[in-house]
């Protein structure tokens, strides 16, 4: 029995730590103020602050699409994606950015979007009169 | 809204409908026990218990097949008082994607899992054996629980499934359905636009054929142990398992190729949950597979290959919960939405894992085991620790991918507790591709490893000295051939380090060994094929992730990075697009690009783009135009998916997309906010003369009378005006010409405003002429005069006009000829504006009275009637009214016209992408290959 013991405990031992360092990139969802301490590349959920404008000048720059986001405690800040504007931006009813803070300014590689789902929308189109 | 009789709705559907989802339920309730409890009977009894089994499986298979032939019949049909027709069908979905529609949504996919379960029972009664009616009984109790899930009954005040027959009504509550009416007026909500795609009507049932057929070694597992026959069951499921492997990798395939050619994230794996989910149940099936030869060969590892099987399946119900509860939220892209089934997949997750357990535990005494340990130097020492690594890789994938589970139970318990634990959720990884590249790069390490050399050893072992000369010379080639390899192979790769080549070495070594394999040890046993196969496309496979992987590169007009950018330690996330516009070449990365024009059809709007490929010494490589396109929704409101071209080479794909394009296009409201924006001046042209604007002059030159636009049909009667206007920067030549149009049919105008993109003029006509020109054959006053043939009339505006003839039997577009007519049209030359033309009106008298059929032709602007025959003289009467165009043209002209001729584009170049998709195709035959060779 000793050798599958020892393999047996070499799997468990190897199994914890790799789970424990998994869970080390497991994080919360960070707000704005937590980012700017950190310094490091978090990732913060909020809504698209639609009382501010939003700034996609493709001819300017292809890569840069700025707006402003409100984390969970309300506070609204600017954010540059680093990417085209990603499609059916305004209908997010969530936003997932990623990336760190920079000068107050949020800079994000990355953005995740929830959108109304097809299944939740009750709209009945109505068939036009043609 | 009681009370109200409807109209219009196909009622009989949904009373049939009902009927066979009742009986589909019933019969698979009957035909679990049935079936489960023929296993005791002997004799007559048996013969009985059977021939009443057939007679269940027959009916449970005309009940579930009535109800997905009812299901496609109103698709087909187009019954929108249905909630699931209104759902996922519309009036211009094509035909050949009913199927997809009907499995886009849960019940329709729920359905075509039961349609595999049926199948797969009749597979198995194909190959009867001891535990054929066991196992169908097992499968039963599967397909009633899925029954469940498109029941639709309230049982204790908590609805039961989802029927998918309920009237759209029966769903929503909104003022539309007082209209008794109502099925007249709506029209389907249509298929999502991305699921419009070929593949998706072959990657959904076979995803679902693996999904269920995982079924078939959880079923004979649980049958060995309920009957007692604890290895008995090995042999026949065999083939099974590596069945439903082989599907369920053929699925998950086919869903990275689905990803990779129709979703715009450039990529065919993203470590999405939904993606991940479908992974680990084949990971745990293939470990469950390892451990079922080492059981067949050895006798060891049976009571582990059971808990392989049972987690497998398990795993395809979990996974079944995460896409299908909506608890997956904001972590997927493409996770279903919740129907409220949650709690129901709950308790079926929770029954899969417990009753097995259960019953594995109560005979987990009596299963034989082997005393001795393994030997080291055995085979099957080596792949049961290959076994556990696939485990653990499932383990380790499953783990990050339940987070959304964790913060549901947090927020389950805290609820139980009355504590609010919201601040205890957690999040996926920021970088959740790194965060599994990390862990399971390692993990293919060692199963390369494992893979490369497994086959070497034998069964039961080798004693040291038998561990003979051979096998150590084979494992040294392979090992010297496999670092040669790992360099060459290494200098191609454009970022390396030490852990890169171990991966390469390990792929080398798995592909090469087995490769190997073939000419020197494969003679001894032919049924090892599949094995060898399935290895070697798995190297092939590590070999493509390493490739696409690292040499994966953005195709962009100059990298420059800028100095103080926070993403110096990831380029590839910065300046990934870039824009074109229209042919106006842009030099990327060794190719001329040149955006030629952009076409609107069905509902997409195709870009042709020009590529010549230069070397670096400018020699033309290759030339080639790429067309990726943008698809609008059903509604054209808005552009719903952007589809990615791909041109393959035999070592890379060029995977292009479009990636934005103007404003205007991309949707109704944006296109109406930019025209908001527009600063308008109004002006009135004259023919000639100059207008200034605030930056350019505009001369309007020519106004074409005879103007044809090629989309709207013109009558005589209606006209098309098109205006040439020059234009220039004022102190400069003019250099650029613009062609507004206006049509005027006999009810309503439409405008065709233009747009320099390159001065941002855009001219549009006013609404004020519409109004001038409808009002003009009122306005004008009229002449008369009477003619006899061949006389000429000269009107105060100098037109001519001479009687050349009559005709007896006119037909114009305006007059058709009716019983008792009395009819005479009369043919007069006219000669206004130095033009000549032949016009026809017609008098007429029908029942007793003068009738007048005028010509009114707006492009000779002419209105003539021919109104009276003097019967005293012969003089024919005849009215003019002219129909002059305005002098002067009213324009409105905005000189801040955003750009529309632009596209932001993504080119990325994937080498060795095929490898991926052959290593996993040599993945999934070989798997196959070796079901083939145990099917007796």
């Amino acid at each position: 029995m000793k050798k599958s013991l020892l393999f047996g405990l070499i799997f468990l031992g190897g199994a914890i730590a790799l789970l424990v360092s998994a869970s080390k990139d497991i994080t919360s969802y960070a707000s704005f103020s937590d980012a700017r301490k950190s310094g490091n590349a978090v990732k913060i959920v909020g809504q698209l602050d639609k009382t501010k404008d939003m700034v996609y000048d493709p001819v300017k720059d292809a890569n840069s699409f700025s707006f402003y986001v409100m984390d969970k405690s309300g506070e609204s800040i600017q954010v540059i994606l680093k990417a085209a504007k990603p499609q059916d931006f305004e209908l997010s009813e969530q936003i997932v950015v990623t990336g760190k803070m920079k000068d107050n300014v949020f800079i994000a590689s990355d953005v995740l979007l929830k959108c109304p789902s097809k299944y939740k929308d009750e709209e009945i189109y109505i068939k036009s009169q043609s | 809204m009681t009370g109200i009789q409807y109209q219009g709705e196909h009622l009989w559907v949904q009373n049939l409908g009902y009927l066979f989802i009742i009986f589909a339920f019933l019969s698979t309730i009957y035909l679990a026990i049935i079936a489960i409890s023929s296993y005791r009977k002997e004799g007559k009894q048996f013969e009985l218990y059977h021939k009443w089994s057939y007679l269940g499986l027959g009916f449970h298979a005309i009940c579930v097949l009535g109800i997905i032939g009812l299901m496609l019949f109103m698709m087909m049909k187009q019954y929108y008082e249905y909630h699931y027709v209104w759902e996922h069908v519309s009036a211009d979905l094509p035909m050949k994607y009913i199927l997809s529609a009907f499995w886009e949504g849960q019940e329709g996919s729920f359905l075509l899992w039961m349609f595999w379960n049926i199948v797969l029972c009749l597979l198995l009664l194909r190959h009867k054996n001891q535990f054929t009616w066991m196992n169908i009984g097992i499968i039963m109790i599967v397909q009633a629980i899925l029954m469940s899930m498109i029941l639709g009954i309230h049982v204790f005040g908590y609805r039961l499934g989802s029927n998918p027959f309920l009237l759209l009504r029966q769903t929503m509550d909104i003022p539309l359905f007082k209209n008794p009416n109502y099925v007249a007026l709506i029209e389907g909500n249509g298929m999502n636009p991305l699921l419009q795609n070929y593949w998706m009507i072959i990657h959904p049932p076979t995803l679902f054929l693996g999904f269920s057929s995982t079924v078939l070694p959880f079923a004979y597992a649980l049958s060995g142990l309920i009957t007692g026959k604890f290895t008995e069951w090995l042999k026949p499921c065999l083939k099974w398992s590596l069945f439903s492997a082989s599907f369920l990798g053929m699925g998950i395939l086919m869903g990275g190729i689905w990803a990779y050619e129709a979703l715009s994230f450039g990529g065919y794996w993203a470590w999405d949950p939904v993606e991940n989910m479908s992974l680990v149940p084949w990971l745990v099936l293939i470990a469950g597979i390892h451990g079922h030869l080492i059981a067949q060969s050895t006798g060891y590892s049976i009571r582990a290959t059971i808990v392989f099987y049972f987690l497998s399946f398990a795993l395809v119900i979990y996974s079944t919960y995460l896409t299908r509860s909506g608890v997956l939220g904001d972590t997927s892209v493409h996770a279903f939405t919740g129907l409220g089934l949650g709690w129901q997949l709950v308790g079926f997750i929770l029954l899969t894992l417990i009753v097995p357990f259960v019953i594995l535990f109560h005979a987990n005494k009596s299963i034989p085991a082997i005393k001795q340990e393994e030997k080291i130097e055995s085979r099957e020492f080596w792949m049961f620790i290959g076994s556990l690594i696939l485990l653990f890789s499932a383990v380790l994938i499953t783990f990050t991918t339940s987070i959304p589970v964790y913060n549901k139970l947090l927020d389950f318990f805290g609820g139980i507790v009355g504590a609010d634990w919201k601040s205890y959720h957690r999040s996926a990884p920021v970088d959740v591709v790194a965060h599994h590249n990390r862990f399971q790069i390692w993990i293919a390490v060692v199963m390369a490893l494992l893979s490369g050399f497994g086959l070497y050893l034998k069964y039961l072992g080798t004693k040291l000295s038998g561990f003979n000369k051979g096998t150590f010379v084979k494992i040294g080639i392979i090992v010297v051939a496999s670092i040669l390899l790992t360099l060459l192979t290494g200098y191609f790769l454009d970022r390396s380090n030490i852990s890169i080549y171990v991966l390469l070495f390990s792929t080398w070594f798995v592909i090469f060994g087995n490769a190997y394999y073939i000419f020197t040890n494969l003679s001894q046993n032919p049924k090892i094929k599949g094995a060898v196969m399935s290895h070697i496309g798995f190297g092939l496979l590590l070999l493509g992730i390493i490739f696409t992987g690292l040499n994966r590169k953005n195709i962009v007009p100059e990298k420059f990075f800028q100095e103080d950018s926070i993403f110096q330690e990831d380029p590839e996330s910065i300046n990934r697009h870039f824009l074109l516009f229209k042919n106006e070449k842009k030099y990327a990365d060794g190719h001329w690009l040149n955006f030629k024009h952009d076409t609107f059809e069905n509902r997409f709007r195709k870009y042709t783009i020009d590529v010549v490929r230069e070397d670096t010494s400018g020699k033309v490589q290759e030339e080639f135009t790429l067309f990726p396109d943008v698809q609008y929704d059903n509604k054209l409101t808005k552009v719903a998916a952007a589809n990615p071209f791909i041109r393959h080479y035999w070592n890379k794909d060029l995977f292009t997309l479009i990636a934005q394009i103007p404003a205007v296009q991309m949707d109704v409201e944006n296109a109406k906010k930019v025209e908001d924006s527009l600063r308008y001046e109004h002006y009135t042209f004259h023919l000639q003369d100059t207008v200034l604007g605030k930056k350019y002059y505009y001369v309007l030159s020519e106004i074409n009378k005879d103007y044809k636009d090629p989309k709207v049909e013109l009558n005589d009667d209606e006209i098309a005006l098109q205006f040439t206007i020059l234009s220039g920067e004022i102190g400069q030549t003019a250099n650029t010409t613009l062609k507004p149009s206006i049509i005027f049919k006999t009810d309503e105008a439409f405008k065709l405003p233009v747009q320099d993109s390159k001065t941002g003029i855009r001219i549009d006509i006013s609404d004020s002429l519409a109004y001038t020109i409808s009002k003009m054959n009122l306005s004008a006053k009229p002449v008369r005069f009477s003619l006899k043939e061949s006389e000429e009339f000269k009107a105060p505006d100098d037109s001519k006009f001479k009687l050349i003839g009559f005709e007896k039997n006119p037909a114009t577009k305006q007059y058709q000829k009716q019983e008792g007519d009395i009819v005479l049209g009369a043919k007069l030359e006219i000669e206004k504006d130095g033009k000549k033309s032949e016009l026809m009106p017609i008098y007429l008298i029908r029942n007793q009275a003068e009738i007048f059929v005028p010509v009114i032709n707006y492009s000779k602007g002419v209105k003539l009637a021919f109104t009276h025959i003097n019967p005293e003289n012969g003089n024919m009467e005849f009215e003019y009214t002219p129909l002059n165009l305005p002098q002067s043209i009213p324009f409105r002209v905005a000189e801040n016209a955003p750009r529309t001729d632009y596209i932001v584009m993504e080119i990325i170049e994937f080498p060795g992408i095929n490898l991926v998709w052959t290593g996993s195709l040599l993945m999934v035959f070989g798997l196959a290959l070796a079901a083939y060779y145990r099917r007796k």
